[in-house]
């Protein structure tokens, strides 16, 4: 009946295609942006092995297994859609979690054990391999604030970033040696305020989810600023505490923003290509998220933290 | 969900008749008066008018769509409290796990546990139970199956048929749950139960200690100790004695004796002096010989109590050592014993200096009045502020406050137990306030163990502690910094922040600079501020605050205290970062280890902001003495001493309050100095200048200083007793019997007494007790809802013929809970709770080894069964929101068909110029344009005509017979495209009257006018 309306008006002093177009969308009830089913929703609230108490990291490997970290410093094993493989904690556990797990390309795990100062490799079977920095909180080469996120390159050279009194990206050798580092605590482009997660595509650049200055930084492994985007707000193309970032099988970066409580597609180039997610308890709707993985079929597994359990869609 | 499954009802289906009352009379109305319309659109409005019609009829009929389901919720109620051992506990998790394994697709399965309180452990899901422990903080010193039974009956969702399962022993201590069970039934809910079995055949428990109440000093007492054994048994016991906090064997007990025990009660005696005046506590504890078969440790230890009354004696509690020496002097000169304890000053791990002051009842019995003097609330724990009004309301005791810049509302008590005990109120209603604080509270401590519930407890502890003309905001994080409530008065709005506190579920803040800023530009917006103060409560762990927002907090004397939660353990990059925030901005510090500090550390902070409530002069002033002259100031000569200060606070309103002493100043309010009531069954004093340090520094000299204070504390000590009652209390099945025998000196019977006090139980609360005669000089009452273990006080005021009056008080200890004294299980209770409700009793199937065979029991058990006695729950959805929405979308359906013509012609030439377009064949050029065009020109030609007509034409003639000349022969569209407005040249040679003529209003008039000359005309002439 409305749309008989409009045609009336139409007929009468002819409208622009756009205003009818745009008319039509607002009566169909279309938000362009407002795609929120998940494929899946699963996880139950609790501390026994399966259950999930705030979730803060996770991870896919390349049988699509999803490595799920959680406040209480246990990393859980989970088939793509959610069925319990195993557990194990981490070597020492107090009530927070590691905020950044991470597979390389041989297959290890690798543990950002965030409040205490190193970081894990471990086994793909889960055995610990060996730790990077010595477990004391400090400033110094080698040493770590809060280790957020760990990422290796194709020589097999760790990237850690981390936050505190110090944020920047440390760089170790293959064999845990220190390399180099690049950063600092600030505003200015180059520095950090929590750099949360970083991730590395095919051709070696480091996209740096710099939390606290809504924007993500990317660098070229010598730390050479190449591209930076992003600020605080809910438009698209912003950000609010960018989280956890992670590149997709379509070669896009997909950013888990916890303020926004949504994610956010991006090209690698930094275009906006789509948001997902709103704030709320209901399917599609997240609470503070922490973190995201993407599977070998493009589909994103998004970490719902304070609703205690994990999200799958497609973007 | 097959269609079968749903129905249609009508809770006022009378309004149904309207439908053929109203439509028919319509459609035949309709049809008259759209007339005009073509035939289709008629039929189709008709239609919509009646289908509107017919949607509101079936609001007004309550129309509801119903569906009927299958599906089943069985709820698992599992009892853990410490009756059930513990690996039966275990079998009952297995035992729901294992059966939650027949559930159909559909149905919902859910998990309650319970002990003294019920908890959900697992909400109903439609899932089997994956249930390996049970993660629920549970107390289970208590079993209150009604409880849990009431909260699984609650847990259920609308829409499913209902099943409980109970696994328990049966053996309930609190609550009834055959009430229950009858609310079950009538909620149409199955009960099933599974029984759990067991008989400790060889336990011993230590039932009591039995002392007599009060004994004196130099007295041989008996301790009784009465053992109960199920079968005969050996082992060893021995008796401690307890006094100031010093635990030791009792004398002649100094190793473990061996007893022989007979099946039964057993009792052991032994005998001891009283040297001092004190209170003792004796506890029995009895050791197991090897292989004596007894599994229950808790249950073999009891205490009881006595008090050795010596002289009367004061306890004074303050917060600086050494800072009440003159009044102590004094008093003791006066013959008052007083004890003086310092309380502890509260840090981040908790109490730090100070004596171990008194925590229970039984610990203040000795003394007789507290004098709170000059320390401040958050010294003490909530529990004890309650103690203090306890003792005095309850117990009989005095209760003293004197001032100080730590005391009344200086030192934060307001609202609290103590304020409610005290003659006077903390807040002040008329005086004008020197300055105000705003604090400004940001939350960040949700990463702690229960941190959410310490947020709250802490924002609630700091808005009590500040007084109403104070400022207070709330900042947390809800996916960005947000106030929770703005900066505000703290007034009238008090009770809306502490429920929006109760709502608060602030998230794990990433970094300090945004709500730092955020607070700050609060606080700066407040003109009037004196103190502007943050206090942030923070793991220390968000991206740390930067320089430029330190030195924007510094610059606006914005001061910043750092609570730091070590909830990352010892994080020394925490702990700086929220040192250096509150170093660069002259606040506080905490590292807290202990969060019980918490509260405390916030009353703290709020108490150092709101600092209007002193009153200070250089110049001394003094206080007068008011009218009438009471006890404590009786016989005091002269003048009083002056004071250079005093804390403000008002006298409440009650017609108990005296105000012996009154300051002149400040003025316009009364300003007690002295003022002290009845509270309860005690008297409490508040003195609001201080002891003689500070404010009242010529008072330690003044010759009636020690006179006056020996009658301020005597007139407040609790009476002493006159020993003619002699009270018993005693404790069996959860019950507390109070017995009095009242004899008089001469051993002959007092009756007609009237008897009444209160019981305090062990969480301080307290019950009203009055005592019936039920034989000569003997006097009972039974109070129920003993169950807690701990201490119970009794104080009893007695009055009866002749003058005779007095109090007594007594206790009795429950030395451990109900639960431990349960030998076997009560299948029986379960049973009844299965037949009442339809539900099925379950046997535990037995291996051949004895014990429990689980895969045994649960392959023959169905819990999701469908069986006559279940009841398959409908769930109606009203439908009139939908209706009335339809209708109103119909309605302007409705109006559309009349008021809008489709041309169908146009939308056929616009669909197909459109499809050329697209096609790219050239646009027949305006074929339809040109006729539109015509079609144009024909109607503004039509309404130009009427206009000019009147003007140019003689009266009368049809206005559209007439085409101007220059106009004939001419097609518009030619003249179109001449760019010219086709009725432009005409106008002149038309417009031949003047130009007002030309209006509709105008011709209206004329006729108008013509039409009452006519009229006129008519009147003139004659008549036919």
């Amino acid at each position: 009946m409305v749309f008989l309306a409009t045609l009336g008006c139409v007929k009468r002093t002819r409208y622009p295609a756009g205003v009818i177009a745009a008319l039509c969308l607002f009566l169909a009830g279309c938000e362009p942006l407002a795609r929120s089913e998940p494929d899946l929703v699963w996880g139950l609230h609790g501390v026994i092995p399966g259950h999930l108490h705030k979730p803060r990291t996770a991870a896919f490997d390349a049988q699509d297994h999803l490595f799920l970290a959680d406040l209480t410093d246990r990393i859980q094993v989970f088939d793509r859609d959610g069925g319990f493989l195993k557990c194990w904690r981490t070597p020492d556990f107090n009530v927070d979690g590691p905020s950044g797990l991470t597979i390389d390309r041989q297959g290890r795990l690798l543990v950002a054990d965030t409040h205490f100062y190193r970081v894990l490799v471990y086994s793909r079977e889960g055995d610990l391999l060996f730790q990077i920095g010595d477990g004391v909180q400090g400033t110094t080469p080698g040493r770590f604030g809060y280790p957020t996120d760990v990422v290796t390159d194709r020589e097999g050279n760790f990237y850690v970033a981390e936050y505190g009194e110090n944020d920047r990206i440390q760089v170790f050798s293959p064999d845990g040696k220190w390399r180099r580092q690049w950063g600092g605590h600030g505003y200015e482009l180059g520095e950090f305020l929590r750099p949360r997660a970083i991730a590395i595509d095919d051709l070696d650049r480091l996209y740096v989810a710099d939390s606290c200055n809504h924007r993500i930084q990317v660098f070229d492994l010598q730390g050479k600023l190449l591209l930076s985007w992003g600020s605080r707000g809910t438009e698209s193309g912003r950000m609010s505490y960018p989280y956890d970032l992670a590149i997709g099988p379509d070669h896009c970066l997909y950013v888990c923003e916890y303020g926004n409580n949504r994610v956010q597609k991006f090209s690698l180039t930094g275009d906006s290509l789509g948001l997902w997610g709103t704030a709320g308890r209901g399917p599609g709707q997240l609470d503070n998220p922490y973190a995201l993985a993407v599977d070998s079929k493009g589909s994103v597994s998004v970490v719902d933290s304070n609703n205690h359990r994990v999200q799958r869609f497609r973007l | 969900m097959t269609f079968s499954t749903w129905s249609i009802r009508f809770d006022d289906p009378w309004w149904l008749l309207l439908i053929p009352l109203v439509l028919p009379p319509l459609v035949w109305a309709s049809q008259r008066s759209l007339t005009g319309l073509g035939p289709i659109r008629r039929i189709l409005a008709i239609g919509i008018r009646s289908f509107v019609i017919t949607l509101v009829v079936l609001a007004l009929a309550e129309m509801k769509s119903v569906k009927r389901t299958d599906r089943l919720t069985t709820m698992y109620l599992i009892d853990v409290s410490n009756s059930v051992p513990k690996d039966l506990q275990k079998a009952e998790i297995e035992y729901a796990a294992a059966t939650s394994r027949k559930r159909r697709k559909d149905d919902l399965a859910g998990v309650v546990v319970f002990g003294k309180s019920p908890r959900v452990e697992i909400p109903p899901s439609p899932s089997e139970l994956n249930l390996l422990a049970v993660e629920s903080t549970v107390d289970a010193e208590n079993t209150d199956l009604a409880a849990g039974l009431k909260l699984a009956l609650a847990a259920f969702p609308d829409d499913t048929a209902r099943r409980v399962v109970v696994l328990s022993d049966g053996n309930e201590n609190r609550g009834s749950v055959l009430e229950q069970a009858q609310a079950a039934r009538a909620l149409g809910v199955q009960v099933d139960v599974v029984p759990i079995d067991y008989f400790y055949d060889r336990e011993v428990l230590v039932e009591k200690v039995s002392i007599p109440p009060d004994v004196k000093k130099g007295e041989t007492v008996n301790v009784s100790v009465v053992v109960r054994a199920s079968e005969p048994t050996r082992g060893t016991l021995q008796v401690f004695q307890k006094a100031d906090n010093h635990r030791a064997p009792a004398a002649g007990n100094e190793s473990p004796v061996p007893v022989e025990l007979a099946r039964g009660v057993n009792v052991f005696t032994l005998k001891q002096l009283i040297t001092e005046p004190n209170f003792y506590t004796f506890s029995a504890e009895f050791t197991p010989a090897e292989g004596g078969g007894d599994k229950r440790a808790i249950n073999n230890v009891a205490q009881g109590f006595t008090h050795a009354r010596g002289k009367a004696q004061a306890i004074l509690i303050e917060g600086t050592r050494g800072e009440h020496v003159e009044l102590v002097k004094a008093l003791r000169e006066k013959e008052i014993e007083v004890r003086v304890m310092v309380a502890p000053r509260i840090d981040g791990a908790g109490d730090v200096g100070g004596d171990i002051l008194p925590n229970d009842l039984a610990e203040l019995q000795p003394y007789d009045v507290v004098i709170l003097a000059n320390t401040p609330k958050e010294s003490f724990t909530e529990s004890q502020h309650q103690l203090f009004a306890s003792n005095c309301h309850d117990m009989g005791a005095g209760l003293v406050m004197l001032g100080g810049e730590n005391s009344f509302g200086a030192g934060g008590w307001m609202n609290t137990p103590v304020e409610k005990a005290l003659p006077v109120d903390m807040q002040i209603k008329a005086v004008k306030v020197q300055g105000i604080g705003a604090m400004a509270l940001i939350m960040h401590a949700s990463e702690i163990a229960e941190g959410n519930y310490w947020q709250k407890v802490v924002a609630k502890a700091a808005l009590g502690a500040l007084s109403s003309y104070d400022y207070a905001g709330l900042l947390h994080w809800e996916g960005k910094e947000a106030w929770l409530f703005t900066l505000k008065p703290i007034g009238a709005g008090r009770t809306g922040m502490l429920r929006a506190i109760d709502r608060m579920t602030p998230g794990d803040m990433p970094d300090f600079d945004p709500s730092l800023l955020m607070a700050m530009r609060g606080l700066n917006a407040i003109p009037d501020a004196m103190s502007k103060h943050i206090v942030v409560i923070s793991d220390g762990d968000p991206t740390p605050p930067s320089n430029r927002v330190l030195a924007q907090l510094v610059a606006s004397k914005v001061t910043v205290t750092a609570v730091l939660t070590a909830a990352h353990g010892n994080d020394a990059g925490a702990a700086a970062v929220m040192r250096n925030l509150a170093i660069r901005t002259k606040g506080r510090f905490y590292n807290v280890t202990n969060p019980r500090a918490l509260p405390r550390i916030y009353q703290k902070e709020a108490r150092s902001i709101s600092r209007p409530l002193i009153y200070e002069q250089t110049t001394p002033w003094r206080p007068n003495l008011s009218e009438p002259i009471t006890e404590p100031v009786l016989g005091l000569t002269g003048e009083l001493p002056p004071i250079t200060g005093l804390v403000l606070t008002s006298p409440k309103e009650n017609e108990l309050v005296e105000i012996p002493i009154v300051s002149p100043l400040p003025g316009g309010q009364v300003n007690p100095v002295l003022a002290h009531w009845t509270y309860g069954l005690g008297r409490s004093v508040a003195f609001t200048s201080d002891a003689g340090r500070k404010w009242a520094k010529t008072w330690p000299e003044w010759q009636g200083y020690a006179a006056f204070w020996s009658q301020v504390i005597r007139w407040a000590m609790r009476p002493a007793e006159r020993g003619e009652l002699t009270l018993n209390l005693r404790r069996e099945n959860g019950r507390i019997k109070v017995l009095v025998d009242a004899l008089d000196k001469d051993d002959r019977f007092l009756n007609f007494l009237q008897i009444q006090g209160s019981l305090v139980d062990p969480d301080l609360k307290s019950r009203p007790i009055e005592l019936s005669q039920t034989a000569p000089g003997r006097y009972e009452a039974t109070l129920d809802q003993a169950e807690a273990s701990g201490n119970y006080f009794v104080n009893l005021g007695y009055r009866g013929p002749g003058g005779v009056q007095g109090v007594v008080s007594s206790g009795v200890s429950v030395p451990y809970s109900d639960e431990y004294r349960e030998l076997r299980s009560n299948p029986t209770a379960l049973e009844n709770l299965a037949s009442l409700t339809d539900g099925q009793r379950i046997e535990w199937k037995q291996g051949p080894d004895g014990r429990i065979d689980l895969a045994a029991t649960a392959r023959e058990v169905d819990h999701f069964r469908r069986d006559p006695g279940l009841v398959n729950p409908r769930a109606f959805t009203p439908l009139w929101p939908i209706l009335l929405w339809l209708a109103g979308c119909m309605f302007l359906g409705d109006v559309a068909v009349r008021r809008l013509a489709l041309d169908l012609d146009w939308i056929a030439a616009t669909v197909s110029a459109e499809w050329r377009k697209l096609r790219g064949e050239p646009a027949v050029a305006s074929d339809y344009m040109d006729k539109l065009k015509t079609r144009k020109a024909e109607v503004d030609l039509q309404i130009d005509r009427p206009r000019a007509a009147p003007a140019a034409t003689p009266e009368g003639a049809p206005p559209t017979s007439v085409v101007p000349q220059e106009l004939q022969g001419l097609s518009p569209a030619a003249e179109l495209a001449q760019g010219q407005a086709p009725q432009a040249p005409e106008k002149p040679t038309l417009a031949a009257g003047p130009p007002e003529a030309q209006g509709y209003t105008n011709r209206l008039l004329k006729a108008k006018k013509r039409m009452w000359e006519e009229r006129e005309k008519d009147k003139d002439s004659p008549g036919p």
